[in-house]
């Protein structure tokens, strides 16, 4: 390769290489008044009066930190020494996030659109036009044409009361979280494999393997501290990598096999890998015959997903298969992790079940170093799961269980007929509200309009709403924008409340610095609204402690049993995971140790699947593979980080990435603006020309605003899971 | 000198998630345009066997430190007892000379407050027995610390080039590197190289 | 714009030409104090006199670019500070003392004009100071921390820009004082000589600057552009680095051709011209008023080349790490 390559396209190469570090323009901006110039070579290093023990408020590694206080402000956040998760270590956005609680764009009074424009208003005026308006409509056209839309990042006792309050208080069927955009397939994909939901496993299992194959997840930038550990682990004791992702990360460079799939074939390579571990005779009969069902069915299922079968679909050679699968199969323990490149697939559910099946072929489940492990992506999304925040009731309670409901109406003290028994995904809800069958809208801490697929539908979607509330940290959020009541809530530094991570660790918020202006916390806000509903008798909460009283008789005997958390025994034990059955239990690492499945006859279930095909595939109109998801120094739609100058410098605006080969033949440069554009709609961003992207792939994060990835995804979801499929559109790109 | 300190950076640890360069920043409160330690990165290589390395550098504490010789008001320093340089921006008075002898762009000058700064080596840390921030926050452990004799007792690998880093006879920094497992390696130059130039070929079809 | 005249570094730009400009004037001054020594010369002396008047003026103004390039040019002075080991420290001192030094010698030349041979002194001592000015100020660029500006051929880029443009002011001043404040005919003689005298220096200037630009254009390009076997697609590393450095060099010259078409038609064709224009108008006996026409025609010409000269320089600087 080196031959047909001269020394000045190498170099042109390195500098743009070099240049990813920071496109930012030249102008200088500086954030901070106070000078460094004053302290001579001590610099100006403010060093908090106090450190405040709390969680990391971003994904769902779930981080311990500390917040260091000056002056009631927050000046600092550190990891917690001693913290299993992260032993005082920190990823960039978790070092930086004090700065988002300052954000000069925080809400601090609520508003309220009249003629057009917002208007400050008091609280008393904006939760009555709310519920005014609630009752209205409940009243005109039921209680079904209110949905609730929530987030990921609540404290677990407010996903509480705002279930209660949609499903018992007001009966509506429509509410559903941001998590169906990242644990809806893994959810679901537990449910079918396992009975309930829950990861399996453990972080520390990341240390006890030997090998870990990772799918459909840039850890490197999204968990950079999980992927810390499995790097350390194999500096340490050589523990093999396995990487399964069609875009090349960091991930990739490490693995001691890497396999470029095609984008959206990972079930095929699963069950072919699968295939070569029964061919090979190395499943584990016992376990299979004591504790799975579907097996012989599973078999001839897999016969024809020979390595030559995958092969061709997958685009990677058979002898990788069978390397990767021989590798992970003949270790005593291996453990797979991934996240949203398998789960945000139409055969995101499909491909959970194909890892639960590979490790359950060999027991590989409820043992240290082996497993499946779907990690989250927001700090409370496992909790808004155990708690009814979403798609489920409290305790892992099927909505469509009509047994489970009745426990729940019993525990409620509310007719069991007046829960609803079913629990429709945004897309549906939002596909109801075009329709007109939804006419409010109440959007908690997240930001639809960027984070949802096909952004003009979801524009038309929220547009044709009579009443879109919004209730967020920040008031100009791009859904803020087009609410007709903003409510400004506080930050998870501001309150209290639980947090559960993507290893079931519960962990404590504390309220360490004063929430500006007039914010209230999410739990105030709901409770408020419930009152003011007429459901008070449901909520006689003082405070969010008084909430989880109540969610633990919830959960007593339920697979995530909290009976012997209290906060105070969350802090002194930095975190526990659940179950945590009674007051002398430290948690428990691992689910399903004993082989005891929570399906009705115990036994986890094999399932047999072929994938369906990908709603979008390359055209000749649109002949470019759209890949979408994060950096490592933004998250999600960028509210809180693009608010951090540091974290903006360093990737400052929206932008593609392009193999060389698509870049030279369409003649764009490093830098150049480039114009993506398919049915749906059409971006303008920066192009970065990089070969860690396949020739015919193109990759851009979400985050920003000023290049909406989401104008360009495909509105088609998993048809178990509901979760969209933000991996894979076809889009076409030119020079701008 | 009785002993030189410096940084050692293992660029197969490094995943380049610039933990190092936030916990610098942060800890020290500087604008986002003033980063003592830089991750850069390094690209070659086709897919799907291209290759992205990182390489994080601070400053170097050079034995032989250009800056020092050329600052016209001897604002930098370099101590006896660890060999780190120090720099004072209250002497500064922003001629920027030493942002050209200084061949690895340490030393950053900020129009705002008129003066260049850099990294110091975290010395009043180091002098109170702690370990430089970034080195502190290193996820992966690929940065490290210490009198650079010592590095090779603890290091997979202690050579003094890196790829792109500029030649280390100029003024004999004290960082030390170990280099990717995979790709160039530091005693048999691999190509370094973009993907061979093949406008025509079909995009669809290749590399998978 | 702001941006472009920030990497052009302007202020340095100015700097350099302004300072290499007067030393380049003070010789000239000096050399034609020295040739009448032995023939003292009332007319000759005027306008050397009147020649003076430039020297601190120009050397002020190079010395106050030198504080606008400073983040904090309040402390300017604190550069006085590091003589034993930095360059730019002597080449402060250097101007600083040059300018001291004209200052004097034009007190002498204005106020003690018979105190001929103190001033003469007092010249050489100047002189000497000014080279040695230039000489640190030229040596400050001699770093391997800026690989495309570690070459000696800055030592005849920066010198000729002296030769050229010192020079080309003084006859500037000649021209516009000749007539004005000394009697036409009798300066005539003088003028005469003096224009044949910068046409030999403007030709040697020009000579020299072509020499050095062209030095450094293949020292730019000779190891961009004829990589060895061994160089060729490899990583950089070590040595090799600086290299890179060079290629980034070329590439900015290339992007920038039209600076470096304005840099060698107006910093070096139009000197060069000039002394040949001057040679054959003389040898024809025209008119003087033309040839200072031309001369003054030709200063802001040659400033401009020269400016251009200097910012490219400065561009093909940027940090390669």
């Amino acid at each position: 390769m080196s031959a047909g390559m001269d020394r000045r396209s190498f170099l042109k190469l390195s500098l743009a290489a070099t240049a990813t570090v920071g496109m930012a323009g030249e102008v200088f901006a500086t954030t901070s008044g106070q000078s460094y110039v004053s302290g001579g070579p001590a610099p100006a290093h403010v060093e908090p009066e106090q450190w405040v023990y709390s969680t990391c408020g971003f994904c769902g590694t779930g981080c311990g930190i500390e917040i260091g206080v000056k002056e009631g402000k927050p000046v600092a956040v550190r990891g917690t020494k001693g913290y299993p998760v992260n032993d005082g270590l920190l990823c960039a956005k978790g070092i930086y996030q004090w700065q988002s609680i300052l954000a000069s764009d925080r809400g601090r009074h609520p508003l309220v659109r009249k003629d057009g424009k917002m208007v400050q208003a008091t609280w008393d005026e904006a939760l009555n036009t709310m519920t005014g308006k609630f009752k209205d409509l409940i009243a005109k056209y039921g209680p079904d044409s209110i949905a609730c839309y929530n987030t990921g990042q609540l404290a677990m006792e407010e996903f509480y009361v705002l279930g209660k309050l949609m499903r018992a208080g007001i009966g509506t069927a429509n509410l559903d979280g941001n998590t169906r955009m990242c644990m809806a397939s893994a959810v679901v994909g537990h449910n079918r494999s396992f009975g309930t939901d829950g990861p399996v496993g453990a972080y520390a299992d990341i240390e006890e393997a030997d090998v870990i194959m990772i799918s459909g997840s840039n850890m490197a930038e999204c968990h950079p501290i999980l992927f810390g550990r499995v790097v350390k682990a194999r500096a340490a004791k050589g523990t093999k990598v396995i990487c399964i992702d069609p875009r090349m990360t960091q991930v990739s460079r490490i693995a001691d096999i890497y396999l470029p799939i095609k984008p959206g074939s990972d079930v095929v390579l699963l069950n072919a890998m699968a295939h070569v571990v029964i061919a090979q005779g190395l499943v584990d009969r016992t376990y299979v015959d004591a504790h799975t069902s579907g097996y012989d069915a599973l078999v001839k299922h897999l016969e024809k997903y020979t390595p030559e079968y995958a092969a061709d679909i997958c685009g990677v050679p058979a002898a990788t298969i069978v390397e990767a699968a021989l590798m992970y199969a003949k270790a005593e323990r291996s453990l797979s992790m991934w996240v949203m490149g398998i789960n945000q697939s139409i055969n995101g559910t499909q491909a959970n079940n194909a890892f639960h099946n590979l490790n359950l072929l060999q027991g590989k489940i409820g043992k240290p170093g082996c497993g499946s492990f779907s990690i989250t992506g927001q700090p409370a999304a496992m909790a808004a799961r155990e708690v009814g925040g979403s798609s489920t009731y409290p305790g892992y309670r099927a909505i469509a269980n009509a047994q489970h409901r009745e426990q729940v109406a019993a525990l409620w003290g509310v007719d069991p007929k007046k829960l609803p028994d079913k629990s429709p995904a945004i897309t549906e809800i939002l596909d109801a509200a075009i329709e007109g069958k939804i006419k409010a809208l109440w959007v908690i801490c997240t930001n639809p309009l960027m984070s949802l697929p096909d952004q003009n539908r979801v524009r038309k979607a929220l547009e044709k709403l009579e009443l879109l509330v919004v209730q967020d940290a920040y008031e100009t959020a791009d859904t803020a924008q087009m609410a007709h009541i903003y409510l400004p809530a506080t930050m998870w530094a501001e309150k209290s409340g639980i947090m559960v991570n993507s290893e079931r660790r519960m962990n404590l918020l504390k309220p360490a610095v004063k929430p500006p202006g007039e914010t209230r916390s999410d739990f105030d806000i709901i409770v408020d609204v419930a009152r003011r509903m007429g459901y008070g008798e449901l909520f006689p909460f003082k405070n969010t402690a008084e909430a989880f009283e109540e969610i633990k008789k919830m959960t007593k005997g339920r697979p995530n049993d909290y009976t012997g958390v209290t906060y105070e025994r969350i802090e002194a034990n930095k975190g526990l995971q659940w179950p945590v059955k009674d007051a002398a239990s430290t948690g428990t690492p691992r689910l399903y140790t004993d082989g005891q499945f929570n399906t009705p006859d115990k036994k986890a279930v094999l399932w047999a699947m072929d994938p369906v095909p990908l709603p979008e595939v390359p055209s000749e109109k649109h002949p470019f593979m759209l890949n979408t998801g994060r950096v490592q120094e933004h998250y999600h739609t960028g509210t809180k980080t693009r608010k951090v100058p540091q974290l903006n410098k360093l990737v400052p605006t929206a932008y593609v990435e392009l193999n060389p080969r698509d870049a030279e033949r369409l003649g764009i440069e490093y830098g150049d603006q480039v114009r993506l554009t398919n049915d749906r709609g059409s971006i303008t961003v920066k192009a970065v020309i990089t070969a860690m992207i396949a020739p015919g792939s193109c990759f851009v994060p979400m985050h920003f605003s000023e290049g909406p990835v989401n104008a360009l995804t495909v509105w088609a979801v998993d048809k178990f899971s509901k979760e969209p499929n933000f991996k894979q559109q076809a889009v076409q790109i030119s020079k701008a | 000198m009785s002993e030189q300190k410096g940084f050692h950076a293992d660029m197969e640890k490094c995943i380049g998630c610039k933990c190092c360069e936030a916990a610098c920043q942060d800890f020290y409160r500087m604008p986002p345009e003033i980063r003592w330690r830089k991750v850069r990165s390094f690209e070659m290589g086709e897919f799907p066997t291209a290759l992205r390395v990182h390489l994080s550098l601070a400053c170097n504490h050079c034995e032989d430190p250009a800056c020092m010789k050329g600052c016209p008001v001897e604002a930098y320093t370099k101590r006896g007892k660890d060999g780190l340089v120090i720099h004072d921006p209250t002497a500064c008075i922003g001629c920027q000379y030493c942002t050209w002898t200084c061949p690895y762009g340490v030393p950053q000058f900020d129009p705002v407050q008129g003066v260049v700064s850099k990294c110091n080596g975290c010395y009043q840390r180091v002098d109170e027995g702690l370990m430089p921030r970034c080195v502190e926050s290193c996820l992966t452990g690929a940065l490290s610390f210490g009198n650079v004799d010592l590095h090779a007792a603890e290091q997979r690998q202690v050579v003094t080039e890196a790829p792109g880093f500029p030649d280390p006879s100029i003024t004999r920094p004290s960082t030390r590197f170990a280099w990717p497992l995979k790709g160039p390696q530091p005693d048999h130059q691999v190509s370094i190289a973009p993907p061979a130039a093949d406008p025509h070929a079909p995009a669809q079809k290749e590399g998978k | 714009m702001m941006n472009w005249l920030h990497d052009a570094q302007y202020s340095l730009v100015l700097f350099t030409l302004f300072t290499q400009a007067s030393v380049g004037a003070f010789w000239v001054l000096l050399v034609s104090d020295f040739l009448k020594r032995k023939a003292p010369d009332a007319i000759q002396d005027a306008f050397t006199r009147i020649g003076t008047y430039i020297l601190v003026p120009l050397t002020a103004v190079g010395l106050i670019f030198s504080t606008t390039h400073l983040g904090r040019p309040i402390y300017a002075w604190r550069a006085l500070r590091h003589i034993d080991s930095s360059w730019l420290s002597r080449e402060i001192w250097g101007f600083g003392l040059f300018f001291g030094l004209v200052a004097l010698y034009t007190f002498l030349w204005w106020k003690r004009i018979n105190d001929a041979e103190l001033r003469r002194h007092i010249g050489v001592v100047t002189g000497i100071v000014g080279v040695l000015a230039i000489v640190s100020q030229i040596m400050v660029y001699q770093i391997p921390g800026r690989p495309t500006w570690n070459h000696l051929s800055t030592f005849p880029l920066f010198g000729a820009s002296g030769l050229i443009l010192g020079p080309l002011a003084v006859a500037v001043v000649y021209s516009i004082v000749w007539g004005r404040f000394i009697d036409l005919k009798q300066g005539e003689a003088t003028v005469r000589l003096s224009h044949r005298r910068l046409g030999i220096t403007l030709l040697s200037g020009a000579v020299i600057y072509a020499v050095g630009l062209l030095w450094r254009l293949h020292f730019l390009a000779s190891s961009a552009y004829q990589p060895s076997a061994a160089v060729a697609g490899k990583a950089a590393v070590g040595a090799e680095t600086v290299k890179t450095a060079l290629v980034i060099g070329h590439q900015i010259v290339e992007a920038n051709r039209l600076m470096l078409g304005l840099q060698a038609a107006l910093g070096i064709g139009v000197p060069a011209l000039l002394a040949v224009a001057l040679w054959y108008l003389h040898k024809k006996g025209a008119s003087l008023k033309l040839c200072n026409a031309l001369i003054a025609a030709g200063l802001p010409l040659v400033a401009l080349g020269e400016l251009a000269g200097r910012a490219l320089y400065y561009l093909t600087g940027r940090p390669w790490f």
